[in-house]
């Protein structure tokens, strides 16, 4: 399954991750066999689909071993996480970026 | 423990079901209401629980509620409502319709399956 996951085990997340972001976050996620890192530094646009997937996503990739992180991440995201009241930590398993 | 699922987004539904299955509980799915009714008169053993979000096409999970609550074969089925609702007012018409409890999308996974064991008893 092609999933735009790079070799390095990077997902590059759009400006928008919205309900079509979603699915290709969900593919990356259910595709990925390693850890797996979603660069987070051009998104705009943070909606409920996109949050769940990262919510669902960290504890399915934890249960196979494999880490999720986010990094790097945009203000615009961080804008988003505020107000939706999640904290970033709560989306990853490694630490947050600075 | 058995659930039914039915949610119009296959990215939620992908959710739920990665989250319960994790847990070992065996997770059926539905795209809509109708599709919903007719998943849950072919399943035997019947499910433990429902998991329904409200809007969906075809049949929403009111009218879906509704029309479970009306079959005495699965009155003691609880049901939980997962939407990214949470006005007062709609709560208010899922517990009329039938509905057992509510949890709001995004969901937290280890609430979800909390949710499930406390509704259903079973761990």
């Amino acid at each position: 399954m092609s999933t735009g996951t790079r070799a390095d085990g990077v997902f590059t997340l759009k400006e928008r991750l919205d309900i079509a972001g979603a699915e290709a976050l969900r593919d990356a996620i259910l595709g990925a066999d390693g850890d797996l890192t979603v660069d987070a530094g051009s998104v705009s646009l943070l909606t409920t689909p996109g949050l769940q997937v990262l919510m669902a996503g960290r504890d399915h990739l934890a249960a196979k071993g494999h880490a999720l992180r986010i990094a790097p991440v945009s203000s615009g995201f961080h804008a988003c996480l505020r107000t939706l009241g999640v904290p970033l930590e709560r989306l990853q398993t490694g630490e947050a970026p600075a | 423990m058995r659930v039914l699922a039915i949610d119009d987004s296959r990215t939620i539904r992908d959710m739920v079901r990665i989250t319960l299955e994790r847990e070992g509980i065996e997770t059926t799915l539905a795209e809509d209401g109708l599709q919903g009714l007719a998943v849950l008169e072919s399943l035997d053993p019947r499910p433990d629980a429902i998991l329904t979000d409200v809007n969906m096409p075809r049949l929403d999970g009111f009218g879906f509620i509704e029309r479970v609550r009306q079959r005495a074969e699965y009155a003691g089925i609880p049901i939980l409502v997962l939407t990214t609702e949470s006005a007062r007012d709609l709560k208010l018409k899922a517990r009329a319709a039938g509905a057992t409890g509510w949890i709001v999308k995004p969901f937290d996974p280890a609430r979800l399956v909390g949710a499930l064991r406390t509704v259903t008893g079973l761990v």
